[in-house]
């Protein structure tokens, strides 16, 4: 525990309050009294090993927006994944939704034995009245559809482009088996800019496991990637993720809250994709030769992208490619983080939380959504029903010839 | 306050500017407010003592810099009274005063000198606003002004709260925003005006809770509603007032392109290639950002913007030479009292600057470096009780140079 709060920078906590009028779940819901207690004020009392457990810890939504806020660089959002952690593996009752919320890889498997069924069931009420009932999946949510063909598959039989200039691609789970589109057009865009993308071996991040308080399990997944990505890490290959959700794992809690060998090699290693890119146009060795999208998009900033601290790199290319009318939506938290809005008990929460993110978008009615996170674009989606696009889609085909 | 201030007058001139930063800063710990006389006579201080940030800048570019705030405030729908060289005198939430120079218009009826009586209202779920502590004290204080007329506590309000979160000032400002639940907040204090009509009250005390976002359309509202003047008195952590600065400030730098960008603790920045490097402690690895100019607003001791070895205090970012403690306080950091009404000998160490805001000491490329608010030497905010007033304008002064393309001096 003593070692938790070191970690979380404990003792820069000058009790502000900045993070709870920052946090989006606390200020929707009074189930959760806020990230200040929940992190470190009761931390303070858990370094003494008698705890009590605090549930509502559950509803802290990782979405770190406190941290974001604190101008103390506490790191709440570390602190309270420690705590879910310890409360998990002290229940008694195994938690089946969580237990499969948490493994999207393995659940996407298992969905893509016949996507033609398991979307088909998906959509079905009495599938989602049944999920409600017997998992606590709220009925309400909308599931992304399964690809018959997933991004590994198709990668896996595609002709090899060979470059000199080589970059290692995680997929990310969502990206693989929902909408490998994003994939395609990320190796598109990539090798048009003379990189030969690798694509080792690669399980999901760990984070949902991680957000669910399955630390251990995360723990065992983050080690299976380091195995796969280290030896192109140690050639000096930069590992391409284009969910900042994903690149936000592999660059801070494989290290930070892990302490995995090798992870802080991987950390440096780690770029998101419109990152590299963006690092790729400073040096001067971007192709921007893009031929005019006459659209508008609406750009939704998300909030593990916020957290890196790299600043837009997807609003800047996007705004270079001619035509193309750009608006920032910047109404903070969409609301789902990855498992915690489809969850029955969180589900208003976290619908609530992205309102105001959806009546921007109404408001300025674009053509499509923008967004960085495969998490985000789902509840925008569902939110606004507005087609939500990644940036690497829309910059694929930006050099698609005409 | 500085690095808001010097990015919107940037942006205003068309260039681009960026800020990075920690967090949200502590801009919404203040009263919303600014504090720029405090206890000085102005004229007087900037004549005298030519190391204070005041001196620097002068009495007409302090006195522009206000009426730049106000102008910017007004346009996000937050009006701002007051003048430079004047003092409201305003209660603090345990009832002593605060004087204060900037001030919006829903607190600027709450000067304790007025005479006549106010009634001052709790929020039964708020726990922090104790009503009775701010009459308490704030009556002391008229009785020794000999100021007519007495603040008496008048009750609390019982709102419908059931379906909202934590009951924090924040909390109650946004509930209030919704039309069903202003118009029971109205309703109470109709009740409670009404049971207290005996006193003939002529002004309305609350806790700053009236509205977060739509602040100016809750004051209309309660202006046509209640026949009294309505004012609030800044509670909690963070405040709602000093919450809306910072909105108020954030928004209009980023509908004028800037940029303000979160989750950013700058390392280090150098001068390299004919621009600074500015370096954020990204998770994995830092960041680099590249500008012409750099404006270091990073605070204090408290802000962490100066740090302290165990020899002596250090600027992290840029590395500049921090001032020296003052001959007669050498061997002494701190007063040996904690709560003192003498200043502070470690207050005055900064960075020294010209009138150009430029550091003193440093080579060439530290003239292109602006150095202001808490970070520059030579004055205590806490005992002169105008810390804001140095940041506003000395975040004006460093912006309106590198808009202007220029030295001032």
């Amino acid at each position: 525990m003593l070692e938790q709060a070191v970690k979380g920078n404990l003792d820069k906590c000058m009790k502000c309050g900045i993070c709870v009028a920052n946090c989006p779940v606390a200020n929707n819901t009074s189930k959760f009294s806020g990230p200040k207690h929940m992190g470190p004020e009761l931390t303070r009392f858990r370094l003494d090993e008698n705890i009590t457990l605090e549930e509502q810890v559950d509803y802290c939504c990782n979405c770190r927006s406190c941290e974001i806020a604190c101008p103390s660089g506490v790191k709440v959002s570390l602190l309270n994944a420690f705590y879910k952690s310890h409360l998990k593996s002290q229940q008694q009752k195994i938690n089946f939704r969580d237990n499969l919320l948490g493994r999207p890889g393995i659940l996407a498997q298992l969905g893509s034995i016949n996507t033609g069924i398991t979307n088909f069931m998906l959509k079905k009420d009495l599938m989602k009245y049944s999920l409600d009932r017997i998992l606590g999946i709220s009925k309400h949510s909308s599931f992304p559809p399964y690809q018959k063909e997933n991004f590994i598959k198709w990668f896996g039989r595609r002709p090899k482009f060979s470059s000199s200039k080589k970059v290692v691609y995680f997929v990310g789970c969502s990206t693989n088996y929902n909408s490998p589109e994003i994939g395609k057009s990320v190796v598109q865009v990539l090798e048009h800019n003379g990189y030969e993308v690798i694509v080792p071996h690669q399980g999901c991040c760990g984070l949902p496991l991680i957000a669910n308080g399955y630390l251990d399990a995360a723990k065992s997944q983050g080690t299976d990637n380091l195995t796969s990505f280290m030896p192109y890490v140690d050639k000096g290959y930069p590992v391409i993720v284009n969910c900042t959700s994903c690149s936000l794992t592999l660059k801070s809690e494989y290290h930070e809250m892990m302490n995995l060998s090798g992870a802080t090699k991987l950390a440096g290693a780690v770029y998101d994709f419109s990152e590299f890119l963006r690092h790729l146009k400073q040096k001067g060795q971007l192709n921007t030769d893009f031929k005019p999208m006459p659209l508008k998009l609406a750009y939704h900033n998300p909030c593990h992208l916020k957290a890196q601290g790299i600043g837009e790199p997807s609003l800047e290319l996007l705004q270079l490619i001619p035509q193309l009318n750009v608006f920032e939506i910047d109404q903070g938290c969409c609301g789902l983080s990855g498992s915690y809005g489809f969850k029955k008990e969180k589900y208003q929460i976290s619908m609530h939380i992205g309102q105001k993110l959806f009546d921007t978008v109404a408001q300025i009615n674009p053509d499509y959504v923008t967004t960085d996170c495969n998490g985000c674009a789902m509840q925008l989606l569902h939110g606004t029903g507005k087609k939500t696009i990644h940036p690497a889609v829309i910059l694929a085909k930006a050099i698609e010839k005409v | 306050m500085a690095g808001l201030t010097a990015a919107t007058k940037i942006a205003h001139s068309g260039k681009s500017v960026l800020i990075l930063s920690q967090g949200t800063g502590v801009l919404s710990l203040s009263s919303g407010c600014v504090d720029i006389l405090g206890k000085n006579h102005l004229s007087q201080l900037v004549q005298e003592n030519a190391q204070h940030p005041y001196a620097k800048v002068g009495l007409e570019l302090i006195q522009e810099s206000c009426t730049y705030f106000k102008k910017i405030m007004a346009a996000e729908k937050q009006q701002f009274v007051g003048e430079y060289d004047k003092n409201f005198l305003l209660s603090t939430d345990f009832g002593t005063v605060r004087p204060t120079g900037l001030v919006p218009q829903g607190m600027a009826a709450g000067d304790v000198r007025l005479s006549g009586n106010t009634l001052v209202m709790g929020i039964e779920q708020l726990l922090d606003f104790y009503p009775q502590l701010i009459t308490t004290g704030v009556n002391k204080i008229r009785q020794k002004l000999s100021i007519a007329g007495r603040w008496h506590w008048g009750g609390s309000l019982q709102l419908d709260l059931e379906n909202v979160a934590q009951f924090t000032p924040v909390t109650i400002a946004n509930w209030l925003e919704k039309q069903e639940n202003l118009e029971q907040f109205i309703r109470q204090i109709k009740e409670i005006i009404k049971a207290n009509e005996q006193l003939a009250i002529e002004r309305i005390g609350l806790p700053a809770v009236l509205g977060n976002h739509r602040h100016s359309q809750v004051l209309q509202q309660l202006a046509d509603h209640i026949p009294y003047a309505i004012f609030e008195i800044p509670v909690g952590q963070p405040t709602v007032p000093g919450m809306r600065v910072i909105n108020g400030l954030t928004n209009t730098i980023k509908k004028l392109g800037g940029k303000v960008q979160l989750s950013s603790k700058v390392n280090r920045a150098y001068w390299e290639a004919e621009s600074f490097a500015v370096e954020v402690d990204s998770p994995g690895r830092p960041t680099v950002f590249r500008s012409e100019h750099l404006i270091l607003a990073t605070g204090g001791i408290y802000g962490q913007g100066l740090t302290r070895t165990t020899e002596r205090t250090v600027e992290p970012i840029c590395n500049l030479l921090v001032s020296p403690l003052q001959e007669d306080n050498k061997n002494l950091l701190a007063s040996r009292k904690f709560f003192t009404d003498k200043a502070q000998p470690y207050a005055y160490q900064g960075i020294e600057v010209d009138q150009n805001l430029a550091p003193l000491t440093g080579d060439h490329q530290a003239k292109k470096i602006k150095v202001v608010g808490r970070s520059i030497a030579g004055y205590d905010p806490v005992i002169e009780k105008n810390g804001l007033g140095v940041a506003l304008a000395t975040g004006y002064q460093a912006g309106k140079i590198i808009a202007e393309g220029g030295e001032l001096c």
